[in-house]
C-alpha cells in the first residue's frame, strides 16, 4: 500500500492517491469543506440529490442510474458530514476495476466522464436547477426531515445536539430547518453550487488498485475552467461547556425512553479522548457495557462517541421509562470510575488493542482508507497507513485519569417514552 | 475427510471446504493481502426453530429462544466470553437470524487464540437463573426499541404476519415481551442440547491467516453423540397470503409501506439463482431507472426511500417493495399494472442485461474484505451451496425469459400484501 500526492495546480485542491492491489475496485471522493449556517444547510442537503440524480448529459430521472448499472454497478453518492461547525459536502463514486470487468473494459473512463459531468455540468439552465429535478429532491428532502421522527435514536441525538451546541452552527440541525427548505429556489441552489465550486477548500482522495495518471488528469482538466477563490473553513470549533449542566426533558409516543448525557473538555489530545471514549464504549469490557448494560440490565445498547472538533463525548441509550434517572446516573457512574482511576489496568490495554485493530480494519476496504486520510485532513494531521500508534501506546493510567478529569457535564437530555402497553 | 478448493476465475480468491464426518464444515479463504481475519460460526438454529422432533418426541419452546440463547452464550463458568475477546483485542458479537445464529469475531493480532475461543463460546452453556432474569431486561430494551419502536421494524414484521398464516418467520427472531417471558434456563439448555452440535455448524474464516490455524482451531468440534440432528417442524403453509391489508399506526412522520408478494420457496443452488431472478426482477420493475419508478416519484407518491429487495430462505420466499407514500394502495395498483404490463409484452432485454452488469459488479465488488468473505461462504454453506462465488457463476445464464416468469409466478396480486403504518393521530 503506497501513499502520494500528485501535483494539482488548482488554488485550495489537494489530491491524495492510495495504491492498495488487494481492491477490487476504486473509489474517488470530492470533498467540499463550506461553512455551516441556517440558511444554506437545506441547499447543502439539497445539492447531495440534486448532483447525483441528473446532470445535463442524463437530464432524465433514472437515464443515470441506468447508465450507473451498466457500468458494473458503478455508483455516485453523495453525503454531508457534519465537521465541528462546518460541512463536508462530500461526493464518491465507486466502481470496479477494470481488469475485473467480464470483457476486462475500460469503464475507468466513463465513470470519470459521469462524475465530473454531474459535478460541472449539472442539469440546470440559465442560472437554475432544472424545476422538475428540484421539486422532487425538495419533497425528498422534506420526507427526509420530517422522516427522523421515525427514528427516536437520531432524533434524540438531535434534539441533544441542538441544546447542547446551541447558538453554535452544530445546532443546526443535518437537513437543515423544514420551514427554510421549502422556501429555497432552484435558482438559490444552483448559485450556491457556484459559489461552493469556486470557493470551497476540495480534498480529492482516490483510493486504487494500481496508480493510474488518467484520474487526475481527468479532474485537472475539470477544474481547470473554475476561477477559485478559496475561503479556509476552520474545523475545530470547541463547544463552550456551561457552569451547570442543562436537563431537557420531552415525551415521546413510543414505548422506550431515549436518554443523550453531552460532556466537554478542553485541553485533552486528540487520541487520549478518543481513548477514554473506547474505555467507555466499544468493546466487551468497556465501562458502559459492562456496568450500565450487563451488570444493571438499564439497556440493551449504550454508546459513547467522540466529536474531535466539537471537544465533546456524546453518550446515549434506550432506557425504559421511569429508569432514565437511574440510567444517567449509572452512566456519570462510569465517567467517575475513569476520573478516579477506578478502573483494571487490562481496559485501558484493551482499548488500545481495540484502536489497533480499527485502524488495521479501516486499512482493509476502499472506504475504510478513504475515511482514514479525510479524517486525518479534517483534524488537521498528516494520513498515515500504519496499524499501530505509538502515540496511543505511550498513554498511561495517569494520563487517561487526568484527563477524564476534564470531561465535565454539559447536557442531559430525556425523551420519556409514553406508550405504556409495551412496558413489561 | 474432504478437501476441495474452488477458485474464483474472475477474482482468482479461492476458498478452501473441508468436511469430515461429525464435525463443522470449514470454508478458508486465505488472504495474506490483508491485515484482519474475520471468522464466523454459524449454528442452523434461527428463531424458525421452534418446533421440532427428535428421537421421536416433539419440542416446543417459545418465540426468541433462539436469540436468548444466543445473548447468553457469552456466559462461561469461567466469566463473560467478551472479556476474553477483549483481552486478545478482536471485536466479538453474535446474531440470531430466522434461520441461524452466528458468532463472529475479527482481529489483527493473536488471531490462534481468538481462532480457539469460538469453539470455546459455542460449547460452553452456563445458564444461571439471575442472570437469565437480568437478560430478560437487556433483551425487552432490545425488544421495545427495535421490534415495537422502529417504524422500519415494525412495517417489516407486519408484512410477514400478513403474508404468512402459521410459518414461524412472521413472528419476530427476538420474540416479543410476553413470549420471553417464558424463557427458562431448562429451555435454553435443551436448546443448545438439540441444535449446537458441532456437525450443525459452519465455521468460515477468511483474511490474514492460514488453513493450519482454522484446522488446528476447530480440532476440538467434534461429535460425541450419533443421534441424528433434530427435525425442524413447519406448519403446514397456504399459498395464498394470510391478509391482503395489513395497517396500525405509530409516530412517524410519513406513512410507512411494505408491499410484500409471497411464493413457493425453493432450496439450495435454485434457492439463489431465483433470488437473484426476484432481484433483478425487482429492480427491473420498479428499480430507479424504470417507468414506475419515475412516474411514481414524479407524482409525489414515493420518494428517495423507496427501495425492493427479495426475503428468501429454505422454507419462504417473498419479494418486497417498501418506502413511503402518502397514498401505498395507488404505489401498490401501480407495482400491479407494471407487473402485469410486463408479462403482457415482455421485459426491456437491453435493460435486464444492463442490470445483469450490475449484478455482477455488485458480487465482485462486495466480496473484497475478510467480513464480506466470511459472510458470502457462510451464506453459501447455510443454503447448501457449494462455491461462494456462485452468484457471479448463476448470472450469466439468467435470460429475459426467465425474468417473465418470474414476475408470472412470484409477483401477481393474488400473492400479495400490503403493510402500512399510519402516523398517529395529532393530539
Amino acid at each position: 500500500m503506497q501513499i502520494c500526492q500528485p501535483v494539482f495546480p488548482g488554488s485550495g485542491i489537494r489530491c491524495t492517491e492510495v495504491i492498495d492491489p488487494k481492491l477490487h475496485g476504486c473509489l474517488l471522493s470530492l470533498h467540499f469543506a463550506v461553512p455551516r449556517d441556517a440558511r444554506t444547510a437545506p441547499m447543502h442537503a439539497l445539492l447531495t440529490d440534486l448532483l447525483t440524480a441528473a446532470s445535463a448529459d442524463y437530464p432524465e430521472i433514472g437515464a443515470l442510474s441506468a447508465r450507473l448499472d451498466a457500468l458494473y454497478a458503478a455508483d455516485l453518492s453523495a453525503s454531508l458530514i457534519l465537521c465541528g461547525d462546518s460541512t463536508d459536502l462530500h461526493f464518491t463514486a465507486s466502481w470496479l476495476d477494470d481488469a475485473l470487468t467480464p470483457d476486462r473494459l475500460p469503464i475507468t473512463d466513463a465513470v470519470l466522464e459521469l462524475v465530473l459531468g454531474c459535478l460541472l455540468r449539472p442539469h440546470a439552465r440559465n442560472g437554475s436547477f432544472d424545476p422538475a429535478l428540484f421539486a422532487v429532491c425538495r419533497q425528498n428532502l422534506i420526507d427526509e426531515i420530517d422522516g427522523i421522527l421515525g427514528n427516536k435514536r437520531e432524533y434524540a441525538l438531535q434534539l441533544a445536539a441542538e441544546t447542547a451546541f446551541a447558538g453554535e452552527p452544530a445546532a443546526i440541525p443535518p437537513q437543515g430547518d423544514r420551514d427554510l427548505a421549502e422556501t429555497v429556489t432552484p435558482q438559490e441552489c444552483f448559485a450556491l453550487w457556484q459559489d461552493i465550486l469556486q470557493t470551497a477548500p476540495i480534498e480529492i482522495i482516490a483510493v486504487l488498485p494500481r496508480e493510474n495518471p488518467q484520474i487526475t488528469a481527468a479532474l485537472r482538466a475539470g477544474f481547470a475552467g473554475i476561477a477559485r477563490t478559496p475561503r479556509p473553513v476552520t474545523w475545530l470549533a470547541p463547544s463552550p461547556c456551561r457552569a451547570e449542566p442543562v436537563l431537557a426533558e420531552d415525551a415521546i409516543a413510543v414505548s422506550q425512553s431515549k436518554l443523550v448525557l453531552v460532556y466537554k473538555y478542553r485541553n485533552i489530545p486528540r487520541r487520549t479522548a478518543e481513548l477514554l471514549t473506547k474505555m467507555l464504549s466499544g468493546t466487551g469490557t468497556s465501562l458502559l457495557f459492562v456496568n450500565v448494560r450487563e451488570r444493571e440490565g438499564l439497556c440493551y445498547d449504550c454508546s459513547a462517541t467522540h466529536s474531535a472538533l466539537k471537544c465533546a463525548v456524546v453518550i446515549e441509550c434506550g432506557v425504559q421509562p421511569g429508569r432514565e434517572q437511574a440510567a444517567a446516573d449509572a452512566i456519570c457512574a462510569q465517567i467517575e470510575a475513569l476520573q478516579t482511576g477506578d478502573f483494571p489496568d487490562s481496559l485501558c490495554e484493551e482499548a488500545k488493542l481495540s484502536t489497533e485493530y480499527a485502524a488495521a480494519l479501516a486499512l482493509d476496504s476502499a472506504s475504510g482508507i478513504e475515511n482514514r486520510v479525510a479524517a486525518a485532513y479534517c483534524c488537521g494531521e498528516t494520513p498515515s497507513l500504519t496499524v499501530a500508534d505509538s502515540a496511543v501506546r505511550a498513554l498511561t493510567r495517569a494520563d487517561l485519569t487526568e484527563a477524564a478529569c476534564r470531561l465535565r457535564l454539559d447536557t442531559v437530555l430525556m425523551l420519556h417514552g409514553t406508550e405504556t402497553e409495551a412496558n413489561p | 475427510m474432504t478437501r476441495t478448493r474452488i477458485t474464483d476465475p474472475l477474482t482468482g480468491e479461492s476458498c478452501i471446504c473441508i468436511r469430515e464426518e461429525g464435525a463443522p464444515e470449514l470454508r478458508i479463504m486465505e488472504q495474506p493481502g490483508f491485515h484482519t481475519v474475520s471468522a464466523q460460526l454459524g449454528v442452523r438454529c434461527g428463531s424458525v426453530c421452534c418446533r421440532y422432533r427428535k428421537n421421536g418426541q416433539i419440542f416446543t419452546v417459545p418465540a426468541g429462544t433462539a436469540h436468548f440463547l444466543e445473548h447468553k452464550m457469552f456466559d462461561s463458568p469461567a466469566g463473560d466470553m467478551a472479556v476474553r475477546f477483549a483481552a486478545l483485542g478482536a471485536s466479538e458479537n453474535a446474531f440470531t437470524a430466522f434461520d441461524r445464529t452466528v458468532y463472529y469475531f475479527s482481529a489483527q493480532q493473536n488471531i490462534p487464540q481468538a481462532l480457539r475461543l469460538l469453539p470455546a463460546l459455542v460449547q460452553t452453556p452456563w445458564f444461571l437463573p439471575d442472570r437469565v432474569d437480568r437478560e430478560r431486561l437487556i433483551i425487552g430494551q432490545e425488544i421495545q426499541e427495535y421490534s415495537l419502536d422502529s417504524p422500519e421494524d415494525r412495517v417489516f414484521f407486519q408484512l410477514l404476519e400478513g403474508l404468512y398464516h402459521a410459518h414461524p418467520v412472521r413472528c419476530d427472531v427476538a420474540g416479543s415481551l410476553s413470549s420471553i417471558a417464558e424463557i427458562t434456563p431448562a429451555l435454553l439448555y435443551q436448546l443448545h442440547r438439540d441444535f449446537y452440535r458441532p456437525d450443525n455448524m459452519v465455521l468460515c474464516c477468511a483474511g490474514n491467516l492460514t488453513e493450519e490455524q482454522v484446522l488446528e482451531a476447530a480440532a476440538g468440534l467434534h461429535c460425541e453423540t450419533a443421534e441424528p440432528l433434530p427435525e425442524v417442524l413447519l406448519p403446514s403453509e397456504p399459498g395464498t397470503p394470510r391478509l391482503p391489508l395489513i395497517r396500525s399506526e405509530m409516530d412517524v412522520g410519513k406513512t410507512q409501506f411494505a408491499l410484500g408478494f409471497k411464493s413457493a420457496p425453493v432450496q439450495g443452488t435454485e434457492l439463489l439463482r431465483q433470488t437473484l431472478l426476484g432481484e433483478l426482477v425487482l429492480d427491473l420493475l420498479a428499480g430507479p431507472s424504470s417507468p414506475f419508478y419515475r412516474s411514481m416519484l414524479s407524482q409525489g407518491l414515493i420518494n428517495d426511500t423507496f427501495a425492493t429487495s427479495a426475503f428468501t430462505g429454505s422454507s419462504w420466499f417473498a419479494l418486497i417493495a417498501e418506502g413511503e407514500s402518502d397514498e401505498p394502495e395507488r404505489v401498490r395498483e401501480a407495482f400491479f399494472a407494471a407487473a402485469a404490463d410486463a408479462c403482457r409484452t415482455g421485459i426491456d432485454e437491453q435493460r435486464f442485461a444492463e442490470l445483469k452488469a450490475a449484478a455482477y459488479g455488485d458480487a465482485v465488488l462486495s466480496c473484497n474484505s475478510p467480513a464480506a468473505c466470511a459472510e458470502a461462504m457462510l451464506d453459501a454453506a447455510m443454503w447448501e451451496i457449494d462455491s461462494p462465488f456462485a452468484r457471479t457463476a448463476l448470472l450469466p445464464a439468467l435470460t429475459p425469459e426467465d425474468a417473465c416468469r418470474c414476475i408470472a409466478e412470484r409477483l401477481m396480486p393474488a400473492q400479495s400484501c400490503l403493510s402500512v403504518i399510519d402516523p398517529s393521530p395529532a393530539e
